[in-house]
C-alpha cells in the first residue's frame, strides 16, 4: 500500500483491544494537554507556540503509536504507522526551534531552522506518499510496529544531528547563565530533553529488532519535569517588549496613542475605563469625537504644529456625574524618517491627590490660624506679665512715695498755720506746695489702682445700669464742660459677668476722656447693642480727635495727651486692663466724621476686635 | 479727757509724719497727741496713754497694723478704744467703695490734709 488513506481508519472492525496501546495513548494525551496548558498560561507568546508545536508533534507520534498497536490488520496498522511518523519527522526541527528560542538564538539561526523545517516537510511527504520511509509493519509480541525503509537513514542522521545541536545549545547557554531562575530553567530543560531523547529507543524496533519500544516512558518523564519547571519558573523571560505589553495593559494611568490625524490607535484598559467605552469603540475614532473637553481638536492641532511636549490639566465628568481631574502629558513620536508619526497621551487621575491637597490646605490653614491664636495668646501673656510687674512696682513706689508726701502735706499745713499774717506770696507758695502734693497723690492713686487690678468680684450685671451709674458720677464734669449726653441703650442686653465698680471705673474714664476732648462743649453719645452673641458699648464724642501719631500709644502706661498735671497717663491703660479682665476688648479710634469712638466689646469675635484695634481709624 | 482734750495715739514708723501731725493737731488745742514709732510697742503705749482714738499705720517694719488692732481688741482695758487706719497702701477710692472700712476698721489714705484728718477724728470720737 504505497499511499496514505484515511478510509480504513474509521472502521471499528479494524481494531482490537491491546493493553500495550494504553501507555503511549495516555502519555500522548498528556503531552498534548501540557502544550495547550502552556499556550494558555503564557498567553500565546511565540515561545509557548513553539512549545505547543513540539508537544503536538510528540502527541501525534505517541497517539499514532497507540493506533498501530490497536490495529487488527497490517493495513490499518500501516496507516497509523504513517500518521505516527508524520509526528516523528517534525520532532527534531520543532525541538531545535524551541531550543534556539529558549536560548535566544532563533534570529541568528533562522535559516537553519527554516531548512530543518523544510527537510521535515520532505520527510513527512516521504512518510505519507512513498514506501521509502515506512515500508510496512511487522507483528511483534506487543503488536504491529512500522518498519523503516531506506529514506529513514538520512532522517535518523538528521534527527540525531538536530537533537545534539539542541542539547548543545541548552548546555552552552546553561554554562553561561548566571545563577537564578533562568539558569534553573535551562538546567531543567537540559535534563528533560536529555531524558526525552531516550525515546529514540523506539527506532530500534523499526528495523525489525524485537526490542519493546518504551519511548513513551522517557517522554512521560519529560512531561513531568517540564510541567514542573514551567509551573515553577514559567516559560518566558521578562523581556522589555513583554514587560512593555504587560505594563501597558495593567498600568493605572490611561494611555492613548493617536496617529497624526488624532485618531486613536492604541488605548489601554484604564483609558477604556476612563471613557467608559470598550477598546473597539475607542480605536479608529478621533479623540475630540470621543471627548471634546478632554482633548479639543484645537489643542491637538496646536500640538501637531509646535510638537512641544506639554502637560495640561483636564476635567472629565463620567456618565454618573463623577468628576475626574486628570494630569495629561502629551508627547510626539517620529518615524524613522523623522516625520511625526504618532502622539502619546498619558492621563493620570489626580482626583484623590486634589482631594488630599485640599484637605492638606484646610489643615494647614487651621494650623496657621491656631498658630496665630497661640502667638496672640503668648503676646497677651507677655503683656499681662509686663503689666503685672509694672503693677507690683507701682504699688511699691506708691507706698514709699505716699509717706513722704504725707509728711510734706503735714509740713505745709503746719507752716500754713504758724505764719500769723502771711503775705500773698507765702500763701501762694504754700498753696502751690499743697497742689503739687495732691497732683503727685493723684498719679500714685492711679498706680495703686493699676496694681489692684487682679482682684475682681464678678456677678451677672446689666451693662446699661453700669453706664448709667458712671454717667451719674461724672454729671458734674459734664455740666461744667457743657457736654450733652445722648443715650441709645439696647434694653435687651444679656447680663454679663462684671465687677460693677471696676466696669464703672472704665466708663467713667472713657466719659471723662470724651468730656476733656470737647473743651468747648459737645455731644457725648453712649450706645449699647447686642448682636450675634456679642455685646458692644460705644462712647463717642464730637471733639478734636486723637492725633494719628498718638493712636498707637494710647494704651501705653504714662502716655497722655493732656498737659502736665492734668492726666496720669494711666487711665486708658487701667481701663483696658479692667475691660480685658472682665472678658471685654477695648479699642479707641477716631471717627470718620470727627471725634473719638471708644468701643468695648464682649463675647465672640474677639480676634476681629483685636485686629481692628491695630487700625482704629478704620 | 481730764483736760478736755481728746487723746490721740499715733502709731506709725514715719517719725517726720507723726511729729508734724502731732504739731498740727496740738496746735488746734483740742488734742493731746502721743507718737509711737515702733508698731510692736503700740499696745503698751495705748495701755499707758489710754487714747480716745488710735491713728494706726498698716505697713510697718516689725508688725502690721491689723495685728496691732487685734491686740487692742483683745485687751480688756482697750477693747472699746477707737482705731483708724492711716495708710499709704490704699487709695481714697478704694476706701469709698468699701464704705471707708478695711477689715471693719475705718480708713484714711495718706497723704491727708490736717483739715480732713480732724474731720475724721471728730467723726470717730463723737460720743454716741
Amino acid at each position: 500500500m504505497p499511499y496514505f488513506t484515511c478510509m480504513d481508519l474509521f472502521q471499528f472492525s479494524n481494531y482490537s483491544l491491546n493493553p500495550y496501546a494504553l501507555a503511549p495513548a495516555v502519555v500522548g494525551i498528556g503531552i498534548a494537554l501540557l502544550g495547550l496548558g502552556v499556550l494558555i498560561r503564557e498567553q500565546w507568546s511565540s515561545l509557548s507556540i513553539a512549545f505547543f508545536g513540539m508537544t503536538t508533534a510528540g502527541a501525534v507520534w505517541l497517539l499514532g503509536n497507540a493506533g498501530v498497536y490497536l490495529a487488527r490488520d497490517p493495513a490499518t496498522a500501516l496507516q497509523w504507522g504513517r500518521i505516527e511518523n508524520c509526528g516523528v519527522v517534525f520532532i527534531p526541527s520543532l525541538v531545535l526551534l524551541f531550543a534556539l528560542h529558549v536560548v535566544g538564538k532563533l534570529r541568528r539561526f533562522r535559516a537553519g531552522v527554516l531548512g530543518a523545517a523544510f527537510l521535515s516537510v520532505l520527510f513527512c511527504f516521504s512518510v505519507l506518499f512513498t514506501p521509502w520511509f515506512v515500508r510496512g509493519v511487522k507483528l511483534f509480541p506487543w503488536g504491529y510496529f512500522p518498519q523503516y525503509g531506506p529514506a529513514s537513514v538520512p532522517f535518523l542522521a538528521f534527527f540525531c544531528a538536530l537533537l545534539v545541536m539542541s542539547l548543545l545549545s541548552y548546555h552552552q547557554e546553561y554554562r553561561l547563565a548566571l545563577a537564578g531562575t533562568r539558569k534553573r530553567r535551562l538546567g531543567t530543560f537540559l535534563l528533560a530533553f536529555g531524558i526525552a531523547y531516550l525515546g529514540s529507543v523506539d527506532f530500534v524496533a523499526t528495523f525489525g529488532i524485537p526490542l519493546y519500544p518504551f519511548g513513551y516512558l522517557p517522554v512521560f518523564l519529560f512531561l513531568a519535569i517540564t510541567a514542573q519547571a514551567i509551573w515553577r519558573y514559567r516559560l518566558v523571560d521578562i523581556t522589555p517588549a513583554f514587560a512593555a505589553a504587560q505594563i501597558l495593559k495593567t498600568v493605572s494611568d490611561s494611555l492613548l496613542v493617536f496617529d497624526h490625524e488624532g485618531v486613536i490607535r492604541v488605548a489601554n484598559q484604564a483609558a477604556c475605563d476612563l471613557f467608559e467605552r470598550p477598546e473597539e469603540k475607542l480605536l479608529g475614532r478621533a479623540i475630540w469625537r470621543v471627548d471634546g473637553n478632554f482633548f479639543p481638536r484645537e489643542r491637538f492641532e496646536a500640538f501637531m504644529r509646535t510638537r512641544v511636549i506639554h502637560n495640561f490639566e483636564a476635567v472629565r465628568a463620567s456618565s454618573l456625574g463623577r468628576k475626574t481631574v486628570l494630569d495629561v502629558a502629551v508627547s510626539g513620536i517620529r518615524d524613522e524618517f523623522g516625520q511625526p508619526a504618532a502622539v502619546v497621551c498619558v492621563a493620570r487621575d489626580l482626583t484623590e491627590r486634589k482631594l488630599a491637597e485640599e484637605e492638606l490646605r484646610r489643615v494647614h490653614d487651621a494650623l496657621k490660624r491656631s498658630h496665630q491664636d497661640l502667638k496672640s495668646a503668648q503676646m497677651q501673656l507677655i503683656e499681662a506679665a509686663k503689666m503685672e510687674s509694672v503693677g507690683r512696682l507701682a504699688a511699691g513706689i506708691a507706698h514709699e512715695v505716699k509717706n513722704p508726701l504725707a509728711v510734706i502735706l503735714q509740713g505745709l499745713d503746719y507752716l500754713d498755720g504758724r505764719i500769723p499774717q502771711p503775705t500773698e506770696e507765702i500763701s501762694m507758695v504754700v498753696r502751690e506746695g499743697k497742689n503739687a502734693v495732691r497732683r503727685a497723690d493723684t498719679v500714685l492713686r492711679g498706680l495703686l489702682d493699676f496694681s489692684a487690678l487682679r482682684s475682681l468680684e464678678l456677678e451677672p450685671s446689666n451693662l446699661n445700669a453700669v453706664i448709667e451709674q458712671a454717667l451719674l458720677l461724672v454729671r458734674y464734669s459734664m455740666e461744667q464742660g457743657h457736654v450733652q449726653a445722648v443715650l441709645r441703650l439696647d434694653e435687651n442686653l444679656p447680663l454679663l459677668p462684671l465687677d460693677r465698680n471696676k466696669m464703672e471705673q472704665v466708663f467713667v474714664n472713657l466719659i471723662l476722656n470724651a468730656i476733656y476732648a470737647m473743651p468747648d462743649g459737645g455731644m457725648l453719645t453712649v450706645v449699647t447693642e447686642a448682636a450675634d452673641g456679642r455685646v458692644v458699648a460705644r462712647v463717642e464724642d464730637t471733639g478734636t480727635g486723637i492725633p494719628p501719631e498718638a493712636l498707637s500709644k494710647l494704651f501705653e502706661p504714662f502716655f497722655t495727651t493732656k498737659p502736665v498735671g492734668k492726666g496720669t497717663g494711666l487711665g486708658l491703660t487701667v481701663a483696658r486692663s479692667l475691660a480685658e479682665l472682665q472678658g471685654g476688648i477695648l479699642e479707641v479710634g477716631n471717627r470718620p466724621e470727627g471725634g473719638v469712638r471708644a468701643t468695648l466689646a464682649f463675647g465672640r469675635e474677639k480676634s476681629r476686635a483685636k485686629r481692628k484695634e491695630k487700625n482704629p481709624a478704620d | 479727757m481730764p483736760n478736755g482734750k481728746k487723746k490721740i495715739l499715733l502709731i506709725d514708723d514715719e517719725p517726720a509724719f507723726t511729729r508734724l501731725l502731732k504739731m498740727n493737731l496740738e496746735k488746734t488745742g483740742a488734742y493731746e497727741v502721743r507718737e509711737e514709732h515702733v508698731g510692736s510697742l503700740g499696745l503698751a503705749a495705748a495701755k499707758e496713754f489710754k487714747p480716745d482714738l488710735v491713728l494706726l499705720d498698716v505697713v510697718m517694719p516689725d508688725i502690721d497694723g491689723g495685728t496691732v488692732v487685734s491686740q487692742i481688741r483683745c485687751s480688756e482695758e482697750l477693747k472699746n478704744t477707737r482705731v483708724v487706719f492711716l495708710t499709704a497702701v490704699i487709695t481714697q477710692k478704694e476706701i469709698s467703695t468699701q464704705s471707708g472700712m478695711l477689715n471693719s476698721v475705718p480708713c484714711i489714705a495718706k497723704p491727708v490734709s490736717t483739715e480732713d484728718l480732724i474731720a475724721c477724728i471728730e467723726k470717730y470720737t463723737k460720743k454716741d
